[in-house]
C-alpha cells in the first residue's frame, strides 16, 4: 500500500551516471519529460562528452591488479592486500596466486580456452578470475569455481600449459580435492550421501552415508589415507564401522574398526606406527583396537589397583596408558578406586595445608619487607624460613608419591578431569599442527612438566607411537594451534595465531615478531619465492556473528562461505623489512562511543572500573605500550575520589530485585590528563555531546536507567532520565542541549551485543525542548511536558527523532523515524516517518482548522 | 491563506519500506534531506511529508557533505558513490583499497578508515575523490569510528582482534 502510495510522486533512476526521473502517472508524463529533457541538455553542456564518471568491470579489474602489483613492491614490514582479494594460494613453485572475483558471476570452463584464461601470469604473481585455488601439486594447481546455474562448483585442473575441465553434474558438489599419488581424488556430495573417488588406476570409490561424519583424508605425497564410516547407517550406531584406507605404490589396504564414532568425528591427525595399527589424534590419542572398547574393563581396573598396591611402576604406567585412553565421560567407574585408597600422609595432612598457607602469605608480605628499615636482616630470614617450608613440602609430595611417581587418588583426579598419561606424560587437549603424511605429526598439547604445572608445548609424535617435546610455550587454551612452515632458504618458522611469529633451528625455540601489528593475524597463508610471508586476519569490519566454515581452502579460507563469516583480510609481511613507529600515544579501553565536546574535551567510559586490567589473551592490545599508559593512568584517575559535586541525589539503580553491582566510569581526557568525573553508571550508558560544552549521558538498558549532565568535570546534575532531568532542571537543560537531533544509528562498538538498540537524543528548538529517550519523545516548555507523547500511537521501541528540518517557506519539521517491529525473517523492513512542526518564524501568525 | 501548525502539531505520516531494521536515515542538512535506504542498491529521498522519491543505484547512504553532495556504499564497482545533484560518479580509490567512510573532517576532506590506519580523501584534479594524505597506525587493530580532533590528535575507536574497544588518541605529525 506504501508502495502503490509512492507511485504518484516522483521517482528517480540512474543511466550513465546521471540521475533522471522515473516515469510517474500519465498526467505528470509531460512536466517530467520536459524536466528531464531540461535537465539532459544542462549536463549534456556542462560535463565533457565521454568523461566516464562510473567504473566498468574492466577498468575495476585492472585497478585491482594494478594495486596488487603496488602493494607487493612496497618496503614496509607488512601491507594490506585488495579487499577485492577472495583468496590467496602459493603454488609449489612459490608464486602467489590470488583471486579475484568481481562481476555477478565467475568465468565458465571452455575447453577451448588455454591455461591463461584461468591462470593469468603477472610476472612475480598469478591470478585466477575462475575461482579459488583448493589444491596444487608439482605443477598442477587445481581451481574451483563458483555456483552457476546447475553446475555446482565446477573443477579446472591447470597442468604447465593444458587446462582440464571436470564436470559434476547437479546436484554434486565437490567438498576437497587432493592428490592421491598419481592423480587427483574427490571428496564429494550429492546433498544427501557423501562419497571418495581415488584416481581411474584405482577405480577406488567409496559411499559414506552417514552424514554426521565427513571423510578426513590425509596426502602422504605416496598415496593418501582415507577415514570414512562406510556402513549404510546414519546417527550414532555402536555397530557402524570406521574404515581407514591406505592408498601408496603397493595398492589399497582397507581396515575396519567397530564403533569409534566419537573418535571419528573429532579427528584431527592419523598416523600408520610401525606394528600396524594406527595411531589417532583426535580429543585424546588413541591406538585403535578391532572393537572399541566402551568403558575400562575389570581386569584393566584390577592391574591399576594391583601395579599400586605392589608400587610396580611399569605395571602402573602401563594400566595408567590403557585406561585414561577412555572419554573422561566413561571413567565414572574410577570412583570405586577413590573411595577405596586412601592418603599414606593423612595425619600430616594439617600442617602441610598450614604451610602451604604460610608460604602463601610470606609471598603478599615481601612487598613490605623489602620496604623495611632493617631489610637485609628481614629478607636473609624471610629467605631461609620460606626455602625450609618449601623443602618440607617437596618432602611430603615425594614421600605420598613414593615409587610410583604418582599416587592413585592423584592419577584418578586427572583421568577424571581429562589427562591422559601416554609415553611416559600426563597429556591433556591435543591440537593438530601439521600432518606429515604417514611419517610424523606435530601437535600442541597441554601437559603436566616436572613440577607438575599444566603447560602447553610442541610435540613431535613418530611412527613408534613417540612423544617428543620440541619446545614448551605458555598461552591460553582456546587460541588456535601454532603454524609450521618454510621459507625458501630453508628456516623453520612458526606463526601463534594473534601472538607472533617465531622461529624453531636445532631444537631451539626464539621470537621474530611480537609487534602489536602481529596480534591481528590469524592464520599464515604461505611463503614466496622472494621470502614474502602472507597472512590472513579477522575481518576489519566488525562483524556480529563469526561462523567458521567446515571445508576449508588450503589457505585456511573458504572463500565461498564468506559472507557468512565477513570477507578475510589479506596482508604481505617482509621479514627484513624495520618495523615504524606508532603514531598512537594512548589507548583507554572503552565500553561505548566517546564523545567530544565543544572544548576538545573526550568523554569517555572506560570498560568494567575499576579493574582496566582484562587478562591480556592473545590478540588483544591491551599489554600494547599506548594501553599500558593509558590503563595505568585511568587506574591513577581512579585512586583518587571523583571532584566532581553531584547537585541532584542519584536514584538507587535496581535491577529487578537485585542491586546491580557492576557499573560504569566517566572520565576525560583533556591535553593529556585524565581526569575521574562520576562512578556508579549503568553498563548501557550512551554519551550525547552537550552544546555548552560538557556531556549529556543516558542509557540504552530500559530496566537500569540513569541519566546526567556534566558541564565540567567539577560539577554534575543526575536524574533518572532525560525526561525528569527536563522538569527538574529545564534552564540547565536547554542551556546544554544540542540546536540539532542527529543520532548517528546503531553502532555495534562494544563486543558486548546491546539487545536495546534505539538512539535516545534531544534538541532544543526555539524554547521548546525535544527529547527522545526510552521509548518516550516528549516536547517541554518551560519545564513542563506539552503532551506530544500522547499524539503519537507508533508500535515501535526503536523511535529516533531527527531535525529541526527547514522547509523551503521557513517552517522547521521535526521527524520521526520508527522502524516497525520485527515480523519474522522478512529480507526487508518497514517503518513509519512521522512529520511534526517545530517552530514557525517569528514574523509569522499561526494558523489553526 | 497559507495554513500554518503549532509547534509539536501532527502533519502526517509516511509508512516506507526499508533495506533492513537497522537502517536510519541520513540527514543531509545543506539539502534539508533525508536519506534512506529502500532495497540493495536504491534509497528514499525523503524531505517532507509526502514528498518521497525513489534514487535507484545510489547504494546505501553513509555521509552526506558540507556542501549538500553525499556518499552511497555498495554501488559499483568501486563500494562508494558520490551523487552531486543529479550526477553521479565512483570514488575509485574504494575498489582496490578497504574503505570505511567515518567523517567530513573538515570541509571537502573525508576521512576514511582502512585496515592499516586513516586516510583523507579530497577531490583532486577534475573533481574526482582521491587520496589526499594517508596514516599507517602500525598497530594490531581496526579504526571503528571517528570521535573527533583538534591541532595535534585525532580520536578515534578502534577494534582489537578480540572485539575490545579503545579509544585511540593518535598524534597527527609524528
Amino acid at each position: 500500500m506504501a508502495i502503490r502510495r509512492f507511485h504518484d510522486v516522483d521517482q528517480l533512476t540512474m543511466n550513465s551516471g546521471f540521475l533522471i526521473y522515473r516515469v510517474g502517472p500519465i498526467f505528470r508524463f509531460w512536466q517530467g519529460a520536459v524536466r528531464l529533457i531540461l535537465v539532459a541538455a544542462l549536463l549534456a553542456s556542462a560535463t565533457p562528452p565521454g568523461r566516464a564518471q562510473l567504473l566498468s568491470e574492466r577498468e575495476a579489474y585492472d585497478e585491482i591488479v594494478r594495486a596488487v602489483s603496488e602493494q607487493l613492491s612496497k618496503p614496509d614490514r607488512l601491507t594490506r592486500l585488495p579487499h577485492n582479494i577472495a583468496d590467496l594460494s602459493v603454488a609449489p613453485d612459490r608464486k602467489p596466486i590470488f583471486t579475484i572475483l568481481i562481476g555477478s558471476k565467475s568465468e565458465d570452463f571452455n575447453a577451448l580456452q588455454r591455461k591463461e584464461a584461468y591462470l593469468k601470469d603477472q610476472g612475480t604473481f598469478l591470478i585466477s578470475r575462475f575461482g579459488a585455488v583448493v589444491a596444487s601439486y608439482e605443477d598442477q594447481v587445481v581451481l574451483q569455481g563458483q555456483v552457476n546455474g546447475l553446475q555446482h562448483n565446477p573443477i579446472v585442473i591447470c597442468g604447465p600449459s593444458a587446462v582440464r575441465g571436470l564436470d559434476f553434474p547437479a546436484p554434486i558438489s565437490i567438498n576437497r580435492v587432493f592428490h592421491a599419488g598419481s592423480d587427483w581424488g574427490f571428496v564429494f556430495s550429492d546433498g544427501y550421501r557423501t562419497s571418495i573417488k581415488l584416481d581411474s588406476s584405482t577405480n577406488f570409490q567409496t559411499v559414506v552415508s552417514n552424514r554426521a561424519f565427513a571423510p578426513w583424508v590425509a596426502e602422504t605425497r605416496t598415496g593418501a589415507i582415507l577415514v570414512t564410516r562406510p556402513d549404510e547407517s546414519t546417527g550414532y550406531d555402536p555397530n557402524s564401522h570406521l574404515s581407514i584406507t591406505v592408498k601408496d605404490q603397493r595398492g589399497l589396504k582397507q581396515s575396519l574398526f567397530k564403533g569409534y564414532q566419537r573418535v571419528g568425528s573429532q579427528l584431527q591427525g592419523l598416523l600408520p606406527l610401525n606394528d600396524g595399527r594406527f595411531l589417532v589424534v583426535s580429543e585424546k590419542l588413541v591406538v585403535l583396537r578391532e572393537d572399541e572398547p566402551t568403558e575400562p574393563t575389570d581386569a584393566e581396573m584390577a592391574s591399576l589397583l594391583k601395579a599400586s598396591e605392589k608400587q610396580d611402576h611399569d605395571q602402573f604406567n602401563e594400566a595408567l596408558r590403557a585406561i585414561s585412553i577412555y572419554p573422561r565421560e566413561q571413567l565414572g567407574v574410577l570412583d570405586r578406586l577413590l573411595a577405596a585408597s586412601k592418603d599414606p600422609l593423612e595425619p600430616f595432612q594439617s600442617v602441610e595445608r598450614a604451610t602451604r598457607y604460610l608460604l602463601e602469605s610470606m609471598d603478599r608480605t615481601q612487598t613490605q619487607i623489602k620496604a623495611a628499615t632493617n631489610r637485609e636482616q628481614l629478607v636473609t630470614t624471610f629467605n631461609s624460613y620460606r626455602q625450609t617450608a618449601t623443602e618440607f613440602l617437596q618432602r611430603i609430595e615425594q614421600e605420598r608419591n613414593g615409587p610410583l611417581g604418582i599416587t592413585l587418588v592423584r592419577a584418578v583426579q586427572l583421568m577424571r578431569n581429562g589427562w591422559q598419561f601416554f609415553d611416559g606424560r600426563w597429556v591433556q587437549r591435543p591440537q593438530l599442527i601439521q600432518q606429515d603424511g604417514a611419517v610424523a605429526i606435530l601437535l600442541e598439547l597441554e601437559f603436566l612438566n616436572a613440577a607438575r604445572k599444566a603447560t602447553r608445548g610442541v610435540f613431535r609424535l613418530d611412527p613408534a607411537g613417540r612423544l617428543e617435546l620440541l619446545f614448551q610455550h605458555e598461552r591460553d587454551s582456546f587460541t588456535p594451534p601454532c603454524q609450521f612452515f618454510r621459507t625458501p632458504s630453508g628456516d623453520q618458522l612458526m606463526f601463534f595465531p594473534f601472538e607472533g611469529l617465531a622461529r624453531y633451528r636445532a631444537g631451539t625455540f626464539e621470537w621474530l615478531d611480537q609487534s602489536d601489528e602481529m596480534k591481528s593475524l590469524e592464520r599464515v597463508v604461505g611463503c614466496d619465492g622472494e621470502g614474502r610471508i602472507y597472512f590472513g586476519s579477522v575481518s576489519s569490519k566488525i562483524s556480529v556473528s563469526q561462523v567458521e566454515s567446515v571445508h576449508r581452502a588450503p589457505s585456511g579460507y573458504d572463500i565461498w562461505s564468506t559472507p557468512r563469516r565477513g570477507s578475510p583480510d589479506f596482508w604481505v609481511y617482509r621479514p627484513a623489512a624495520k618495523p615504524a613507529n606508532c603514531p598512537i600515544v594512548r589507548l583507554f579501553p572503552v565500553e561505548h562511543t566517546p564523545v567530544m565536546d565543544s572544548s576538545n574535551r573526550i568523554w569517555f567510559c572506560p570498560t568494567i572500573a575499576p579493574e582496566f586490567a582484562v587478562p591480556s589473551a592473545a590478540g588483544t592490545l591491551m599489554s600494547s605500550r599506548p594501553a599500558q599508559l593509558g590503563r595505568a593512568e585511568l587506574a591513577a584517575a581512579t585512586q583518587g575520589l571523583t571532584n566532581v559535586t553531584v547537585s541532584s541525589r542519584p536514584a538507587p539503580r535496581i535491577f529487578g530485585a537485585a542491586e546491580i553491582s557492576a557499573h560504569l566510569d566517566l572520565f576525560c581526557y583533556e591535553q593529556g590528563r585524565v581526569s575521574h568525573c562520576l562512578t556508579n553508571l549503568p553498563l548501557g550508558t550512551v554519551l550525547l555531546a552537550s552544546e555548552a560544552g560538557g556531556v549529556i549521558g543516558t542509557t540504552q538498558d530500559r530496566l537500569d536507567r540513569g541519566a546526567f549532565v556534566v558541564q565540567d568535570p567539577e560539577s554534575a546534575t543526575v536524574a533518572g532520565d532525560l525526561h525528569e532531568l527536563a522538569t527538574k532542571s529545564f534552564a540547565l537543560m536547554t542551556n546544554v542541549a544540542p540546536r540539532q537531533s542527529d543520532p548517528p544509528g546503531f553502532v555495534f562498538l562494544s563486543h558486548v551485543i546491546h539487545l536495546t538498540d534505539y538512539c535516545p537524543s534531544l534538541c532544543l528548538v526555539g524554547d521548546r525542548l525535544w527529547i527522545n529517550d526510552h521509548d518516550k519523545v516528549e516536547v517541554y516548555q518551560d519545564g513542563k511536558p506539552t503532551g506530544y507523547q500522547m499524539k503519537l500511537t507508533i508500535p515501535s521501541r526503536k523511535l529516533c527523532l531527527f531535525g529541526p528540518v527547514t522547509n523551503s517557506i521557513g517552517d522547521q519539521r521535526m521527524l520521526i523515524f520508527a522502524p516497525a517491529i520485527s515480523e519474522g525473517s522478512s529480507s526487508t523492513a518497514r517503518a513509519s516517518l512521522v512529520w511534526s512542526a517545530a517552530s514557525v518564524p517569528a514574523n509569522c501568525s499561526v494558523w489553526t482548522m | 491563506m497559507e495554513r500554518r501548525f503549532r509547534s509539536g502539531e501532527l502533519l502526517g505520516v509516511d509508512n516506507v519500506t526499508t533495506k533492513s531494521g537497522w537502517d536510519t536515515p541520513l540527514f543531509n542538512r545543506a539539502r534539508n534531506t533525508f536519506y534512506l535506504s529502500q532495497v540493495v542498491d536504491c534509497c528514499w529521498a525523503i524531505s517532507g511529508p509526502k514528498e518521497l522519491k525513489v534514487l535507484d543505484h545510489v547504494g546505501e547512504p553513509v555521509l552526506a557533505l558540507r556542501n549538500g553532495d553525499w556518499i552511497g556504499q555498495g554501488a559499483g564497482y568501486a563500494g562508494y558513490r558520490l551523487v552531486s545533484g543529479v550526477q553521479l560518479s565512483d570514488i575509485a580509490v574504494g575498489c582496490s583499497r578497504p574503505l570505511m567512510i567515518l567523517s567530513e573532517a573538515e570541509p571537502g576532506r573525508i576521512l576514511c578508515a582502512t585496515p592499516e590506519g586513516l586516510l583523507w580523501l579530497a577531490r583532486g584534479r577534475g573533481g574526482k575523490f582521491e587520496v589526499s594524505e594517508e596514516m599507517r597506525l602500525y598497530i594490531g587493530g581496526f579504526v571503528c569510528s571517528f570521535v573527533g580532533q583538534d591541532l595535534n590528535h585525532v580520536y578515534l575507536t578502534l577494534s582489537d582482534a578480540r572485539r575490545q574497544v579503545y579509544l585511540a588518541v593518535v598524534q597527527k605529525h609524528s
